[in-house]
């Protein structure tokens, strides 16, 4: 059921961890990065990994396996 | 002025709308719901970009920030951002079974892979019970724009000015406009949040003058305890719910497994814009404190801070949004009532019967705005508190082998009886998110009947092939 195990690791297991295991880590901490609360500055580098490791996924495990999409009839319209 | 920018920004939309739908007009049941399943990744993009950022990110954010501190901010960042991990790998198959049982609305994907009518009813009441809290928070959001655009308009008449918008674009395009119109939200609404949160900045002296240690109390930044655990359970919970509940609004209209996939990688970027809403959030909890209303605190920090031209298109982006959200989840609804709640209803009727429900459903989420107006976040968490019980069948749609139709019926009924009662009595649990309680309940009812008593074999949708990309859009029934 589980095609690519590296691409489950990277593209969930990598975000899932920074998330629930990072903030509450951080989540008491009273210190700021660059005048933001350390928890929301954590959540906000989240932003840009969840990209980065889902564009791994996607890039090296997954995109061959879905062949590229002929244009819909409708679409040339 | 500021009354003309936002009327003029609303016209537009509406022009974009019809233009949106001019290819496809008189189109059939399928172009009206589902696009004729044939999105690009791109306006893929756009739809679900359009119905997730919704007035909800602008309003209900900032207030969640404004009343409750940091955990609500957390917990609202942390489930959108773990639900796009999770929806990359569940979204497409979600699409697959939708094209495999050539489904329009979830619960055609229920009732066809269990070949049960009764299934299908009871899913589609589970999921009109839970969108009309949904369609209730974009209500308030737009009512709270509205009212503070200095027109003196009446709670009722706020609420039926949103409402008479979302009900045209509909009406004229159907799943086309809010994928357009969502194009034209983004650019007004990345300005308004990126102008309000530069503007706090700006009138601080810098980021520590809104967010450091000398602005703010350290209770208002951190968390811990019972906020930490509701933060925590409310992201693992929220974002499994997120596309297994939602997932059919901007899931089923893509072209391919492939457009799926590929557009949602990009999808975290777009939360970038939420650095500026947390300078609006802190900004208003210092500079305007007690504030009768804690939805409205983005408004009046924008009123504070900016000129009235410029006010005015972060109004029109606000308005946009939910307006947007309102139409396509008045769409979701009216093809649920015309394709699974009446029965028998003729394609060539059901476009027909789908426009009426969805303005029973607008006029419905209206009365409920104006008679039980709260904290836009509460209504949030009552919203996925009820669509996560779809979440154990879609789960046994795509993974299982063996489970009883009786069980995800009997499971689903439950779980909303459960979340309903867990609701209402407002039991804490010790800041454990309660629908993970009535989702729980759920599942062991679905899973450990079918483990003691298994159900007929079926294939899961997880073990069948990932076809081809589609070559043309679905065939478009006659009418």
């Amino acid at each position: 059921m589980i095609r690519s195990w590296p691409s489950l690791c990277i593209g969930l297991g990598i975000p899932a961890v920074a998330i629930l295991g990072g903030i509450p880590l951080v989540a008491g901490s009273p210190a700021t990065v660059a005048g933001f609360p350390l928890v929301f500055f954590w959540m906000f580098l989240c932003f840009p990994l969840t990209t980065l490791c889902l564009w791994i996924s996607w890039r090296f495990f997954d995109r061959q396996h879905y062949p590229a999409d002929k244009p819909a009839a409708k679409e040339d319209q | 002025m500021l009354i003309l920018i936002v009327a003029v920004v609303m016209g537009l939309s509406i022009l974009l709308a019809l233009w949106a739908g001019r290819s496809s007009r008189g189109g059939g049941i399928s172009e009206f719901l589902v696009g004729g399943r044939s999105f690009p990744p791109w306006l893929l993009y756009f739809l679900a970009v359009g119905e997730v950022y919704s007035i909800g990110t602008m309003i209900g954010f900032p207030s969640g920030i404004y009343a409750h501190g940091a955990s609500y901010g957390i917990w609202f960042l942390g489930y959108i951002l773990l639900a796009y991990s999770l929806g990359y790998f569940l979204a497409p198959l979600v699409w697959r079974a939708a094209r495999k049982h050539d489904a329009m609305t979830v619960p055609d994907v229920f009732g066809r892979h269990y070949g049960s009518r009764t299934l299908e009813l009871i899913t589609c009441v589970t999921m009109l019970i839970a969108l009309v809290p949904w369609g209730q928070y974009q209500f308030i959001g737009l009512q709270v724009v509205l009212s503070n655009l200095g027109l003196k308009l009446t709670p009722v008449q706020c609420v039926l000015l949103a409402g008479v918008i979302a009900f045209a674009y509909i009406a004229v395009s159907g799943i086309r406009s809010p994928a357009f119109v969502s194009i034209l939200k983004d650019a007004f609404m990345l300005l308004g949040v990126v102008l309000v949160g530069l503007a706090a900045v700006l009138v601080a002296g810098g980021t520590s003058g809104v967010t450091g240690p000398e602005a703010l109390a350290r209770a208002q930044t951190t968390m811990g305890g019972q906020d930490l655990w509701f933060a925590m359970t409310t992201i693992l919970f929220q974002s499994v719910v997120f596309y297994l509940g939602f997932g059919g609004a901007y899931v089923f209209p893509a072209r391919s497994e492939r457009a799926v996939k590929s557009s949602t990688v990009w999808m975290p970027l777009y939360m970038l814009i939420y650095p500026f809403l947390v300078f609006a959030a802190y900004y208003g909890l210092k500079q305007h404190p007690g504030l009768k209303n804690p939805n409205t605190v983005f408004m009046v920090t924008a009123k504070g801070l900016l000129p009235e031209p410029v006010l005015g298109l972060v109004a029109a982006g606000a308005a946009l949004s939910g307006v947007l959200v309102l139409s396509a989840t008045a769409l979701a609804i009216g093809g649920m009532v015309s394709r699974n709640l009446a029965p028998n209803v003729r394609p060539a009727a059901q476009r027909r019967w789908t426009v009426v429900a969805v303005a029973v459903f607008l006029v419905l989420a209206a009365v409920l705005t104006l008679t039980a107006s709260t904290l836009m976040l509460t209504v949030l968490n009552l919203t996925y508190n009820l669509l996560a019980q779809v979440v154990p069948g879609w789960l046994a749609i795509l993974f299982a082998r063996r489970v009883r139709t009786a069980a995800i019926a009997t499971g689903m009924v439950v779980g909303v009886v459960t979340a309903v009662v867990l609701y209402a009595t407002g039991v804490t649990l010790g800041g454990l998110n309660t629908g993970l309680v009535s989702m729980g309940v759920n599942m062991v009812i679905v899973f450990g009947w079918s483990l003691l008593a298994p159900g007929k074999r079926r294939s899961p949708i997880a073990l069948e092939r990932n076809e081809p990309a589609a070559v043309s859009p679905i065939a478009q029934p006659a009418g």
